[in-house]
């Protein structure tokens, strides 16, 4: 889906507006030599977060092999020391309770049974050693030590390796006369602790080794996660970039994986898709304006180039025009304005709960003679439906849109006698969904389907009516006010009527119909129908019950 | 009467300035907020026509000062913001009417003058006398040389208001937004068409017409020719 970052030039630019928060524009920013990409992937937020998982856990594994190690060997040593201790407390007792000979001969026997086990006495007043021992002598740690210790011996005969010497741990014992205090032998007993030892430093280096593959891995994992990271965020990068530039229908490309940053390509791509619309949505308004309000503007400089050359009763004539050609420019102008406050999402003012069906009344009833005047019989008929949520102004504007259309276009051009008459019918019912819908009919000459869409452009009047009086903008604001209703809009087939027998399109002879279902108001709010009295209005009641009928 | 602008825009201004003269009224004239509310304060004015947006002192807070320090004059709003939330805006800080711009002069004119009326009191009068044309709140008659016209509640409504701003211009929109309460302007003469229907109830088996068409501008009930 994307492009590869070495063939696209923007990539770069794009990175390096994302590393210098100072660079407004980072687009055709010549990069230079290469930013570094490693120095760039080291700053990633990934992995600076994997560095720091790493380090955590680093520290974690420290502790259990310490944990480990120590729970291993510390009860093996203790172990030692307490066979050390009870030995020499056994040769002491022997040596008061029996006799000298026979303490040297336990700790020869002794010596001679166990490989690990390694003895010597000596006597104190000589320096004698007594025993038959690996040990040539006291080990230099031997003396001024009490409790455990360890030292380094060089075995003297068949025992062990000549040439190494070996480690062991020995406990002092110091043995002297009962009668007279006088230190009488120095008992050394040890044990060849040379396996134990070559354990342990066996355990540390795998330890260390098993760091040093942690962080290793730990890293290639964090450059890992580091680069799909910033391919990532490349991609929207790219994509902005491209954007920015002016390619408006460029999305954010989504991976499919449903992560957070599909989440947040779709959220970007939805906010693109309604930049693009209210972009497009400016273009079609600046285009329209430029079509649809040059031509009264022309007209407008015509009207004045007409004056300054009449005289009289001609020149207030052409006067006059201009004066009207003006007001409707600037009805035109407002009424554009309306609209795109409306789609701005202002000017509808804070919605409330409204009665819909006093709303249809009396527009009805201000539309009612009018339409009488026009040649068409307006009809309400209004289901008991439940308020909406809604501007009472707005919603009134709206049908009274409708009405003005209606009576602008539901009539037959060159209509024979053999039709019927015109006839306007406002219905209001209960929509499914608890919606309430408002519908408009006529029986004019309708639209044709393919062209409904378009109807409620801005500026679009249909090739039919382009000579007929009007802005283009009625049912553009209709459109506006259902939005900022929520409501939906739907054009259809309006009212069957006899075909007059000239009609040149039989196929439209279905009239129009025009709805808007509004959501129904929350349930909660009382129903709430505030009457602004404005100044200078009087107290007269006004008709509750008024329905028009033909 | 006595009437003061305030409005940034000079040319505008001028327009105004000249129409209202010679629309027989003397006019004051200040082009900022600070100026106006001096002028405001030093009285004597039967009409305010304020633009919303001035300079220094926005046109909201000018009359929220004045309507504070108990300053009753009439006032009317002139705006290029026309939405439903900027009309009680301007309301609620103490306007009695709301015209947005673009406007027509006669438009405005009709509104100041029904704005200096205003202060006769008409809202609590019951009972209206144009020519032989009579009306009787409380009861809800109308009479014309003595004989009992039947009038619809919406039409009785329009008349009333014609009634209680009798001998002065009414515009079309002026009747949208005090007998229908629409500040929006239809495309199709509805108006109009009401207007024909109350002129056949009232003026057509009577001689003399009272309610009558101005041109370019709406409509008066008057009993003078």
């Amino acid at each position: 889906m994307s492009v590869s970052p070495k063939k696209n030039p923007a990539l770069h630019s794009t990175r390096r507006a994302s590393r210098d928060a100072a660079a407004v524009d980072g687009v055709g920013v010549d990069m230079g030599s290469n930013p570094g990409r490693l120095v760039r992937l080291l700053r990633t937020t990934a992995f600076r977060f994997t560095l720091l998982y790493i380090s955590l856990f680093l520290f974690a594994v420290t502790l259990l092999i310490i944990f480990v190690y120590e729970s291993t060997f510390r009860p093996v040593i203790k172990q030692i020391d307490m066979e050390l201790t009870t030995e020499l407390a056994f040769f002491e007792r022997v040596y008061s309770e029996r006799s000298k000979t026979q303490m040297v001969q336990q700790v020869r026997a002794r010596g001679r049974r166990r490989a690990d086990a390694l003895y010597l006495i000596v006597s104190a007043p000589n320096g004698m050693v007594l025993n038959d021992s690996p040990l040539k002598n006291m080990p230099g740690e031997a003396l001024n030590t009490k409790g455990l210790f360890r030292f380094t011996y060089t075995p003297t005969n068949f025992r062990g390796d000549l040439n190494s010497s070996r480690n062991a741990m020995g406990r002092i014992g110091r043995i002297r006369d009962p009668r007279t205090g006088k230190l009488d032998f120095v008992i050394l007993a040890a044990r060849d602790v040379t396996a134990l030892n070559q354990l342990q430093n066996n355990a540390r280096s795998t330890m260390i080794r098993v760091g040093i593959v942690t962080l290793f891995l730990g890293l290639i994992l964090g450059i890992i996660t580091s680069r799909s990271f910033l391919s990532k965020v490349d991609k929207v990068n790219q994509a902005v970039a491209a954007i920015r530039k002016g390619d408006l229908s460029r999305r954010i490309p989504v991976e499919g994986g449903q992560d957070e940053f599909d989440g947040l390509a779709e959220n970007l791509n939805g906010m693109l898709d309604q930049i693009e619309r209210l972009m497009i949505g400016m273009r079609e308004v600046s285009d329209n304006i430029a079509h649809d309000l040059r031509s009264p503007l022309t007209r407008i400089r015509n009207h004045i180039h007409e004056a300054m050359s009449l005289k009289g009763d001609d020149r207030d004539e052409a006067l006059a025009n201009l004066s009207i050609e003006t007001e409707k420019l600037l009805e035109t102008f407002n009424a554009l304005l309306s609209i795109t406050r409306l789609e701005a999402g202002e000017g509808a003012g804070v919605l409330q709960p409204i009665n819909i069906i006093a709303i249809v009344e009396q527009v009805a009833e201000l539309y009612e003679p009018a339409a009488q005047d026009a040649g068409f019989t307006l009809t309400t008929k209004l289901d008991p439906v439940p308020d909406i949520l809604g501007s009472r102004e707005l919603v009134s504007q709206a049908l009274s849109n409708l009405l003005d259309n209606a009576f602008k276009y539901a009539k037959w051009p060159g209509i024979v006698t053999s039709a019927e008459p015109g006839k306007i019918i406002v219905s209001l019912q209960k929509a499914p969904g608890n919606s309430v819908r408002l519908t408009i009919a006529d029986n004019g000459p309708g639209v044709a389907a393919s062209d409904r869409p378009k109807i409620l452009n801005r500026f679009v009047r249909l090739e039919e009516s382009r000579t007929s009086q009007g802005s283009g903008l009625g049912l553009s604001m209709v459109a506006a006010i259902a939005r900022a209703h929520e409501a939906r809009l739907t054009i259809a087939d309006g009212l069957a009527r006899k075909t007059p027998e000239n009609s040149l399109d039989p196929s439209n002879g279905y009239g129009l119909s025009i709805a808007l279902s509004f959501p129904p108001a929350p349930q909660k709010s009382p129903k709430l129908v505030t009457k602004k009295r404005l100044p200078g209005d009087s107290e007269a009641t006004q008709s509750k019950n008024f329905s028009v009928s033909s | 009467m006595r009437i003061l602008v305030i409005e940034d825009d000079s040319q505008a201004a001028a327009f105004l300035v000249k129409g209202l003269r010679e629309a027989g009224h003397a006019v004051d004239h200040a082009l900022d907020g600070e100026t106006g509310l001096n002028m405001a304060e030093s009285g004597g004015y039967d009409a305010y026509v304020i633009d919303r947006m001035l300079p220094q002192i926005d046109g909201l807070t000018l009359l929220e000062t004045r309507r504070k320090s108990g300053d009753e004059t009439p006032a009317l709003f002139l705006s290029a913001l026309g939405e439903v939330d900027d009309r009680v805006a301007g309301l609620q800080s103490g306007g009695d009417d709301y015209l947005v711009k673009p406007y027509a002069f006669s438009e405005l004119l009709a509104r100041i003058e029904a704005l200096g009326r205003r202060r006769a009191p008409t809202n609590v009068m019951t009972q209206f006398q144009v020519g032989d044309l009579e009306m009787d709140i409380l009861s809800r008659t109308v009479r014309r040389a003595g004989k009992k016209i039947d009038l619809q509640p919406r039409e009785f409504r329009l008349l009333e208001y014609l009634l209680r701003h009798a001998d002065q211009v009414v515009t079309r929109t002026m009747l949208l937004e005090n007998v229908w309460e629409y500040h929006f302007d239809p495309q199709t003469n509805v108006i109009d068409v009401h207007i024909s229907r109350l002129r056949g109830k009232i003026d057509k088996e009577f001689e003399k017409p009272l309610l009558k068409t101005v041109r370019g501008a709406g409509y008066t009930l008057s009993a003078d020719d």
